[in-house]
């Protein structure tokens, strides 16, 4: 497996000859396909909204539940994760891209 | 390190998200031609009432072509949701007035994505787009030759204009 990116709490794998991903989240790593990375993508670009970060600072809600994988796994985030989990997507597909550039 | 992700999607990621925005502005557009043709419905206005059902279906079309071609080539497109519509208008006039404003900037979120898609070099999304331009282009000039007869008509009544829309189109 290849490492793709690593951020205070995660860290992202590519694996060519399964072809797919993987994500250490710590106490455990998850197997996902390109469609759910890009899904996650899409949880973590929700997540830096000023709305919903000012709603995590402010409000009582200081902890996210996030579903991964069709609802196989669900992942418990405080505010720190949170924050380190929107660096870490961004750090993830900016190395995807960075890689493409190197190999085309 | 192998390149993965271009073997599981065609256009540049960005490009991607640019479309998703689209598509929920295309959704807008479709409910907002709802919401017009609403209003024209209710004051008898037959053949405005038609031309927005027309408009609302056509927007709605041109959102799921872009949620399909973001799927097909490998992307992930998310449904819309849609909020704070306005249903009330003053005149005939001002709701065709809103719908060639919003029309335009349909047309400059186009040819925004256009730009995109030259400068990351994402030649499958900029030969597809060449079609909403084409038809951005034909759905301005209809509303400006609309806003035109307006002028002309000076003082006629309602129903006067009401029977020069052009119907469906």
């Amino acid at each position: 497996m290849d490492l793709i990116f690593s951020s205070t709490y995660y860290t992202s794998y590519q694996s060519t000859t399964e072809r797919c991903y993987y994500i250490d989240f710590g106490h455990k790593t998850v197997k996902v396909s390109f469609c759910q990375l890009l899904s996650l993508r899409y949880k973590a670009k929700q997540m830096s909204s000023i709305e919903y970060i000012d709603n995590l600072l402010n409000k009582y809600n200081d902890t996210v539940l996030l579903t991964l994988c069709d609802n196989q796994h669900l992942i418990l985030l405080d505010t720190l994760m949170v924050l380190d989990f929107i660096d870490f997507i961004k750090g993830t597909f900016t190395m995807i891209e960075l890689n493409a550039e190197l190999v085309s | 390190m192998e390149n993965l992700t271009r073997q599981e999607i065609s256009i540049n990621l960005e490009v991607m998200d640019m479309l998703n925005e689209q598509i929920a502005k295309e959704q807008r557009a479709s409910s907002l031609y709802l919401a017009m043709a609403s209003w024209c419905d209710q004051r008898t206005l037959v053949n405005s009432a038609s031309f927005f059902y027309k408009q609302a279906e056509e927007e709605r079309e041109h959102m799921m072509k872009i949620f399909k071609f973001i799927n097909d080539t490998g992307g992930s497109a998310y449904s819309p949701v849609v909020s704070d519509l306005a249903h009330e208008f003053s005149s005939l006039r001002e709701v065709f007035e809103t719908a060639l404003g919003h029309e335009i900037t349909i047309s400059q979120s186009i040819y925004k994505i256009v730009a995109k898609c030259r400068k990351v070099n994402d030649f499958g999304s900029e030969n597809f787009l060449m079609w909403f331009v084409e038809e951005q282009l034909e759905e301005e000039e209809t509303l400006k030759d609309i806003l035109d007869m307006f002028d002309l008509s000076g003082d006629m009544p309602l129903q006067y204009i009401d029977e020069r829309i052009p119907v469906g189109k």
